[in-house]
């Protein structure tokens, strides 16, 4: 099905000169955001644009094992996102180089299939640009765009089988409802070679964290795929097409592009000709407690909290130094929410001396992949990993 | 020109359908909507503004623009470029230095 929305009328508007007026402020700041709360969503989401609407989690939700979901962040990328969709006409389509395609209501997904239930981490490839040095363009992601919750759905793989992909079947895509005002603008739409696909991951899930999933969240059905950035995890998913060739879309060959070296790096004014698709996430951690610039009283016990979380093969350990990365201790990890999952951690200090510090945090995952020091820089600001370092104020 | 014409639309067109319909029957319960809030932004007035509202503004809300750091010229013309050719923003080639101009002006660095 289609989303209900009227290419026309928007431009009617546009012709209209609605959106060509302006004020005469000359400051260049973005005007303080609307007070009304995006459907769904708390008042203090963060808002970055609001067409499409691209949303950050407020950074308390990472002292929290699942993200709630009017907290969970919004991106979008084309500004016709579905706004009505009846759950009972919905179909999603499974189709392309299959014996049998399909047309399956929600109903029906959760009859034909087994249900199935998993903890993963969603996390943007973008976030925290805004941290990156020199500055890239995009949306300026601080520590927000990324969340933990329960996906329940069905196994993709058991949806293709249904399908039955053919002899010479090699990858699969996957379309959103989600349309541009112009059609010059490619349709968003990712895909995942066959093996990834029809491996034990992936899911089609109608429930974030036990409740449908939020139409600014891709109500009723999106993509889940543990452990890889959310740009494959497509919302308002209606097509998952089985091609016998490999995908040539915009959204996987021109945009979400790393350098093809081996963390993702390249060097401003230098860039790698060569380039791959952003996959699978790295390591990382994140603190939520202290905050930068937080003073903290010497001789007083304070807690070094936060979370980490890596591709899927667990977290093995977090360190924490409290003298810039000299020395270090492990945190206390959390409870085990599974591997996809974020684990929180925790540390005990009692600052001494009196004066500026630097905490950081590092994390090394079962595989054994630790983040390094060194910082990763790109042009399109992803994958970020290096350990944060939080400034503070002994007093 | 008048004080405080500001950008205000309808965060998605689809609020417009809705609102133009009041005579519609009252929702199903499996019907799942969305409703917008209202886009509100103010681009500063700098030469080029009317331009950049009406060419980038037909996809995406100008706040685009002020959401950006300082980015150097080239980094802008390679965004004016993307923006043409890839997405097709119908934008006229004696439009592009006027527009370059204004966004360098607003987030230059």
């Amino acid at each position: 099905m289609r989303p209900r929305t009227d290419r026309r009328d928007f431009l009617r508007l546009l012709a209209a000169g609605t959106v060509a007026g302006c004020s005469r402020d000359r400051t260049g700041s973005p005007p303080a955001p609307s007070t009304e709360p995006y459907q769904g969503k708390l008042a203090d989401m963060v808002l970055h644009t609001e067409r499409p609407p691209n949303l950050e989690t407020p950074e308390r939700f990472l002292a929290h094992d699942l993200t709630p979901n009017d907290a969970m962040f919004v991106r979008w990328h084309l500004s016709l996102l579905p706004t009505s969709i009846d759950s009972t006409t919905y179909r999603l389509r499974v189709g392309g180089h299959v014996a049998r395609p399909l047309e399956l209501s929600l109903d029906e997904l959760r009859a034909r299939f087994p249900v199935t239930t998993l903890v993963a981490v969603n996390q943007c490839a973008g976030n925290t640009r805004s941290l990156f040095s020199p500055r890239v363009p995009g949306v300026q992601w601080g520590r927000g765009a990324v969340g933990n919750a329960r996906w329940t759905g069905v196994r993709l793989r058991d949806v293709l089988a249904a399908a039955g992909p053919r002899d010479g079947a090699v990858e699969v895509t996957f379309g959103g409802m989600d349309r541009a005002p112009l059609e010059t603008v490619p349709r968003f739409e990712k895909s995942l070679a066959l093996d990834v696909a029809t491996g034990e991951g992936p899911l089609l899930a109608w429930a974030m964290n036990d409740a449908p999933l939020p139409m600014l969240n891709g109500y009723p059905l999106r993509l889940v795929v543990p452990g890889w950035y959310s740009t494959y995890w497509v919302k308002a998913l209606e097509a998952v097409t089985v091609l016998d060739h490999a995908f040539d879309g915009y959204w996987m060959n021109k945009a979400y592009r790393i350098p093809a070296t081996p963390d993702a790096s390249e060097v401003p004014g230098e860039l790698q000709k060569e380039t791959v698709p952003v996959r699978r996430m790295n390591v990382r951690s994140l603190f939520v407690h202290p905050r930068v610039g937080e003073k903290l009283a010497a001789g007083a016990m304070t807690e070094l909290e936060g979370v980490a979380w890596d591709s899927g093969s667990g977290i093995a350990r977090v360190e924490v130094s409290t003298d810039g990365g000299s020395s270090w201790q492990d945190a206390r990890l959390e409870r085990d929410l599974g591997p996809f999952s974020w684990r929180r951690w925790r540390a005990v200090w009692m600052p001494k001396d009196r004066g500026p510090a630097t905490v950081v945090a590092r994390a090394t995952s079962v595989l054994g992949d630790r983040q390094e020091s060194k910082p990763r820089w790109n042009r399109s600001g992803y994958m970020k990993n290096d350990p944060e370092r939080v400034d503070v104020e002994i007093a | 020109m008048s004080a405080a014409l500001r950008c205000v639309l309808p965060a998605a067109c689809g609020v417009l359908v809705a609102c133009s319909s009041p005579s519609a029957a009252p929702p199903s319960p499996t019907l799942h909507t969305l409703r917008l809030p209202m886009e509100d932004v103010i681009l500063p007035d700098l030469p080029g503004r009317a331009k950049v509202a009406s060419a980038c503004a037909v996809c995406h809300t100008p706040r685009y623009v002020l959401e950006q750091p300082p980015l150097p010229r080239k980094t802008w013309e390679a965004e004016v470029d993307k923006m043409r050719k890839t997405y097709g923003a119908p934008v006229p080639d004696e439009d592009v230095p006027a527009i370059v101009e204004y966004l360098v002006s607003v987030r230059g660095g």
